[in-house]
């Protein structure tokens, strides 16, 4: 078997955003949010070609789903190995993908997400859009962007020794690189931060993004856990 | 992955960094150290700005059979053979344009370790063993196959069983008949690991009735689904 790391281009790239704690969107804004502010949704557009049928051409391709993406301000977008909030910039996303790249954005509005997917499947670009989230959300809204379900990856949840999961409330931050790269003792460390004032939660939020290389951490929602709490966020 | 000796200062920054839970500070010299048998070669480490020596050093190619540990728990090393980094294929994401899973075919993708837990990949061998005795077929293209030495039995090779990781993801399709024999073994199972799992289930919809039928067939076996789902949307083709 053979590994080698990636040279930033020429690799394809699978993201694992599939197991996440949801926000129970209609409890947080009760219990929460009160009534004039939106809890952060929590979407994530993934956009790829397939190794061996259409790879073709794909970098081009790759290249105007993140240009269109980009315009539907996500708060998180990424080539795959790099994101915005890895320190780079949209330029150096761009110029770093290649034919086997794939392409994340971050939504944390309903609007945004059939608004981005719209721009997808107008564009024709030929590839496969994955939209990750909670379905009975996200299945309408596609269907309201004018698009339907193919196949769907339903989470099914943690089996095993669950004694060693931290808090919900940490793993409803940690969760969200799903590669596991941000560690609960880290998800901690910002908690008491940020309840001292030393940091505030956007800040937080920031520095965990740092570490989720495939830029699918939703700034928002952490922002807005770790400003309120968990709440209304549940399994 | 090690730290230099001489260059670490002892501030101890690094230790809430580590996936692996493999660094600490030595009470004889303060400086940190990494155990290597816990260690997952995940470079986020090597990655991170945090230290302030940059006191972390790594090998370039690791030897076999440690080179797996970097293969599963960095998202930024390939696995060659299938030009897909980490642990998985692509899976569901392009099946419009692969109909890998036609309606009436069931996939299930089994994330060892997560989340955050981390797992040996004797437990990864655990749980493809009772997947094949169930009937499951293992994706041919995910790096968890190549380890095996007999995909009939779901053996992986003795050599890799003590190796750590952050995540291995099985992955495998299975007949609606063996549906849910594949998820009472997978049940049982989890009482027999040193870790954890998350569980996805995968399925064509083209062809379904309404949704509440997959939480139908779902129940039947026994097991219900989370708020949270991967949805193809279907635009990809053939040819670009
Ligand atoms: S951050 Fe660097 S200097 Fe500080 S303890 Fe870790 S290795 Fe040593
Ligand atoms: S490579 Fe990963 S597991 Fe090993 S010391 Fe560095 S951060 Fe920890």
């Amino acid at each position: 078997m053979v590994c080698s790391e990636t040279s930033g281009k020429g690799e394809m790239q699978v993201t694992h955003t599939l197991h996440r704690l949801k926000s129970d969107l209609k409890h947080a804004r009760e219990s929460l949010w009160g009534q004039t502010e939106t809890p952060p949704a929590d979407y994530i557009i993934m956009t790829m070609a397939c190794q061996g049928f259409n790879e073709q051409d794909s970098a081009r391709r790759l290249k105007k789903s993140l240009a269109l993406l980009a315009e539907h301000t996500p708060v998180n977008i990424s080539n795959g190995e790099e994101s915005i909030h890895t320190k780079a910039t949209r330029k150096e996303l761009e110029d770093n993908i290649g034919d086997t790249s794939y392409v994340a954005a971050v939504f944390d509005d309903p609007g945004l997400l059939i608004a981005a997917l719209k721009s997808l499947a107008e564009a024709d670009l030929g590839m496969s859009v994955v939209v990750t989230g909670n379905p009975d959300q996200t299945w309408p809204l596609i269907e309201r962007a004018g698009l339907g379900a193919h196949t769907i990856n339903l989470s099914l949840g943690v089996f095993g020794n669950t004694d060693s999961l931290p808090s919900s409330e940490v793993q409803a931050l940690i969760m969200m690189c799903g590669h596991g790269l941000i560690t609960p003792q880290l998800a901690e460390r910002i908690i008491e931060h940020v309840a001292a004032g030393d940091m505030n939660p956007e800040e937080g939020a920031r520095e965990m993004a740092s570490f989720c290389t495939c830029g699918i951490f939703n700034t928002s929602v952490a922002a807005a856990i770790l400003r309120h709490g968990l709440g209304g966020v549940s399994r | 992955m090690i730290i230099q000796d001489d260059l670490c200062v002892g501030c101890g920054e690094c230790v809430d960094i580590c996936p692996g839970g493999a660094i600490h500070l030595q009470e004889d010299s303060g400086a940190a150290q990494i155990s290597q048998q816990l260690c997952l070669e995940c470079r986020v480490c090597i990655r991170w700005d945090g230290c302030p020596t940059n006191a972390f050093q790594e090998e370039n190619s690791l030897p076999w059979p440690r080179s797996v540990r970097r293969v599963f728990s960095d998202p930024v090393t390939t696995f060659e053979e299938t030009t897909v980094s980490g642990r998985g294929t692509e899976e569901m994401k392009t099946n419009d344009v692969t109909h890998r899973f036609p309606p009436g075919s069931y996939g299930l993708s089994i994330d060892v370790g997560r989340p955050n837990v981390g797992a040996y990949l004797r437990d990864v061998d655990k749980i493809t063993r009772v997947l094949a005795e169930a009937g499951a077929d293992f994706s041919r293209n995910n790096p968890i196959f190549t380890l095996m030495t007999d995909p009939e039995k779901g053996c992986l090779s003795s050599e890799v069983l003590n190796e750590r990781v952050l995540s291995a993801v099985v992955e495998c399709t299975v007949t609606p008949d063996q549906l849910p024999d594949a998820i009472r073994c997978l049940q049982d199972i989890s009482r027999e690991i040193d870790t954890v799992f998350s569980l996805g289930f995968i399925a064509n919809v083209t062809e379904l009735r309404d949704r509440e039928a997959l939480h139908d067939l779902l129940r039947e076996c026994g097991i219900g689904a989370e708020n949270s789902a991967k949805i193809n949307v279907g635009l990809g083709r053939k040819e670009p």
